[in-house]
């Protein structure tokens, strides 16, 4: 059988390991594999994919677009900074209507930004679809936080599904819905026609309140994590946390204050200002700055340089994003027989 | 409508230790038909397409061939098709796509060929699902190639704009003159379907003039081939197969009346390539690509890369290959399980090395890569077995091919050097 995805490379102190996929040893052939020995393969470098490269920066947008005066001017600044090294804009809305209008003026300006568009799913004629195909933008929906699962719009997304755009949805949990969470994942999946779907805690919500963000539960997202990584095998490409960790991987530098592996995720407000974060953009905005501390619990981690680290949260909130991370790296991988020093071997 | 799909209580069943993979003497029907089990019916709407339905070890898949209907308009004399009624549900045709994109593993180019039936009596679905499958596939990196074998008699200009529109390619099923054609290829109704196909294939050349002429031969033609040829040029095909077709039902008789009117045929293209005109006529570029190769052309890939998913989202070796009585053969189901076991005598690296025949010794060994396993496999039971008369065909054209080569290759023909040698 050929195999033509390249090693994958996971950067780890000071040592760049190689893993090759191609080894049957591994028990996988793409980045983790999921258990399936032929799973879609994640592929970075695809034109489809409109992932960061290497050396590149992330920019995230939440608000209305077209951005305020100064809200563009900072990210034209940022564009001139990083663009070289290509920019990836994550832009959130909340309207359906702006997210359309971003995404034809993402869709012209595509050789300078790869972007990804999350919010409502907005109306899209056959010939918005062709535009967004042809320039390989990508979608992807949410569900949670404020938005109750039967409030879901499900005949759209399969609307949206059946003209060819993979559009997964990405479903935030706390303790009110964990529960449910497995259930709507699946009817997402027969509307999306299997495009994927996603788990992750209500806090990285971009329009999440962090005052609220508390009534997230860990454990409850973790067991929606395990049972999702059980019963939908084969979405790695899409399934948080895998996917973030592929993103990680594949447009990480070096930090250079925390000498981590990270993305350099910025938020740009619309007033212009701009604020640096890890993990969550929605708590970024309660401290406007651009360095970007790191929680003393992320120090000892052996994960950290896959994870990039979490900003220095408390408690449950710290928890709701490190835990189900840190199940997924102890127990899923292990799962699967890729062990932490497997990774080592491999590179030797 | 609700349609049935066949259980895993029947897809697992392999035929275990008396046929495993290695096992050829054992890939006889009669061994499948004593493994075939009894068929369940699973509701429609309970199905959920399994991406685990995949290979896990062999060959991925890289073609299929996708019966959107068993429905035709058409009632050829020869059709190896049970059915006639029944469209496959619009979900399963997506599912499919879905299921080819995860299938296929690392492999990035793909081919999707409509079968049937009749496949553009399912316009309006093709329409769909051809956009939703280039879409998908792009966003993954991949591309997705569509042909179609259609009978031609339904080819609009709507059908033309959309072939054009996503690049699709076919090739039309159309026996020889309109007497052939009426004999062979009758409607439903009874009547000949000569003057539909004619009123198509203007249409069809100015799409794609290299377009193929499709001739399936019975004994009952074999003397009309030279008449055929004349027909098809002057509809202005440049690209014309004669495919005998059953070849239980021949004998040494009508196989020479092939070959004589083979000749004939033979000897009017070489007057169109002294004239500089380039003609394809099947078996003249397999015996030259042979003579290039030096050995034997990979076999047609059924059961290896190409699958079929039928109506029900069934997965078979190839689109011959659904019916009832080939059940044993049947690889899974894109709702259920894909079982390796089941295409394992398929799944080699040489068929052709397999084959039960004296190949090595055979004129035609360079151009023929065993025939059509299905054909093989209703004819004498075996997939690597052809039947005689199949290979004394394959002969006769050989030897024509062989003498239309060696006089163009002398007489340094240009077109003909610069197109095979």
């Amino acid at each position: 059988m050929a195999n033509p995805s390249p090693p994958i490379q996971l950067i780890h102190e000071d040592r760049v390991l190689s893993v090759d996929c191609r080894n049957p040893s591994l028990g996988a052939w793409s980045f983790l594999g999921n258990g399936d020995l032929n799973p879609t393969p994640v592929a970075p470098e695809s034109p489809g994919q409109a992932a960061p490269k290497p050396g590149a920066c992330e920019l995230v947008y939440i608000g209305r677009w077209p951005a305020t005066d100064d809200a563009l001017a900072t990210l034209k600044e940022f564009a001139c900074r990083y663009g070289p090294k290509r920019t990836s804009l994550k832009v959130f809305y909340e309207r359906g209507s702006d997210l359309l209008e971003g995404i034809r003026h993402a869709a012209g300006t595509q050789g300078r930004f790869t972007a990804d568009f999350i919010g409502e799913l907005p109306e899209l004629t056959e010939e918005d679809v062709q535009t967004l195909a042809s320039r390989g933008a990508r979608l992807a929906a949410i569900a949670g936080w404020e938005q109750r699962f039967d409030q879901f719009d499900l005949d759209r997304l399969r609307w949206i599904c059946e003209m060819g755009l993979q559009v997964p949805v990405v479903i935030y949990l706390d303790s009110d819905n964990a529960s449910d969470s497995i259930d709507f994942a699946e009817r997402c999946l027969e509307a999306n026609y299997d495009s994927g779907v996603s788990f992750l805690p209500s806090i990285l919500h971009p329009l999440c309140d962090p005052d609220h963000a508390n009534s997230t539960n860990p454990w409850g997202i973790v067991e929606a994590l395990m049972t999702a990584y059980k019963k939908f095998r084969h979405h790695d490409l899409v399934m948080e946390p895998v996917r973030s960790v592929m993103e990680s991987i594949a447009s990480a530098t070096a930090g250079e204050a925390s000498e981590l592996t990270e993305s350099r995720r910025f938020r740009i407000l619309e007033d212009g200002r701009t604020v640096a974060y890890r993990k969550s953009a929605s708590l970024a905005v309660h401290s406007v700055s651009l360095d970007r501390p790191l929680n003393d619990r992320c120090s000892d981690c052996q994960w950290k340089y896959l994870c990039g680290g979490c900003e220095p949260l408390d408690g449950n909130a710290f928890e709701s994003i490190c835990i189900p991370f840190q199940v997924f790296f102890e127990v899923l991988v292990k799962e699967m027989h890729l062990t932490h020093e497997m990774l080592l071997q491999a590179s030797t | 409508m609700q349609l049935p799909v066949l259980s895993s209580a029947e897809a697992s069943n392999s035929c275990g230790s008396a046929c495993g993979v290695a096992g050829r003497d054992t890939v006889d029907s009669a061994c499948h038909e004593n493994q075939a089990a009894e068929l369940v019916e699973v509701p429609f709407e309970n199905r959920r397409l399994e991406l685990g339905a995949s290979p896990d070890v062999g060959s991925f898949v890289r073609s299929i061939d996708l019966d959107i209907t068993v429905e035709c308009n058409l009632r050829c004399t020869y059709c190896f098709k049970e059915k006639w009624t029944e469209h496959m549900e619009e979900r399963v045709a997506f599912d499919a796509m879905v299921w080819l994109l995860h299938a296929s593993g690392p492999h990035r180019d793909l081919h999707v060929n409509f079968m049937g039936g009749e496949p553009l009596l399912r316009f309006k679905l093709i329409k769909k699902l051809v956009p939703f499958a280039k879409r998908r596939a792009a966003q993954l990196g991949k591309t997705i190639h569509f042909g179609m074998t259609t009978n031609g008699t339904l080819v609009t200009d709507d059908v033309i704009a959309f072939w054009k529109q996503w690049g699709m390619g076919f090739h039309t099923s159309i026996d020889g003159t309109p007497e052939v054609q009426d004999a062979n290829r009758p409607t439903q109704s009874g009547r000949g379907s000569a003057r539909l196909v004619e009123k198509s294939v203007p249409k069809i050349l100015a799409y794609r003039p290299g377009v193929c002429a499709r001739s399936t031969v019975t004994p009952e033609t074999a003397g009309t081939l030279v008449d055929s040829y004349r027909y098809f040029r002057g509809l202005g095909y440049i690209d014309i197969a004669f495919v005998p077709g059953g070849p239980a039902n021949w004998d040494d008789v009508s196989i020479a009346e092939f070959e004589s009117q083979f000749q004939i045929v033979a000897k009017l293209v070489q007057e169109e390539f002294k004239l500089g005109n380039l003609i394809h006529l099947k078996g003249i570029g397999e015996w030259a690509a042979g003579e290039k190769r030096g050995r034997s052309p990979v076999s047609c890939g059924a059961g290896r890369s190409l699958l079929l998913v039928d109506i029900h989202g069934d997965i078979w070796p190839c689109h011959r290959w659904n019916k009832r009585s080939h059940a044993t053969w049947r690889i899974g189901s894109i709702y259920e399980q894909f079982n390796e076991a089941s295409r394992a005598v398929l799944d080699v690296k040489d068929q052709t090395a397999l084959l039960e025949q004296d190949c090595e010794h055979c004129l035609a060994n360079k151009m023929c890569s065993g025939g059509c396993p299905a054909e093989n496999l209703e004819e004498t039971g075996s997939v690597y077995r052809r039947h005689s008369n199949a290979c004394k065909l394959t002969r006769a054209v050989a030897r024509v091919a062989q003498s239309f080569h060696e006089e163009m290759v002398e007489s340094e023909n240009e077109v003909y050097v610069k197109e095979y040698c």
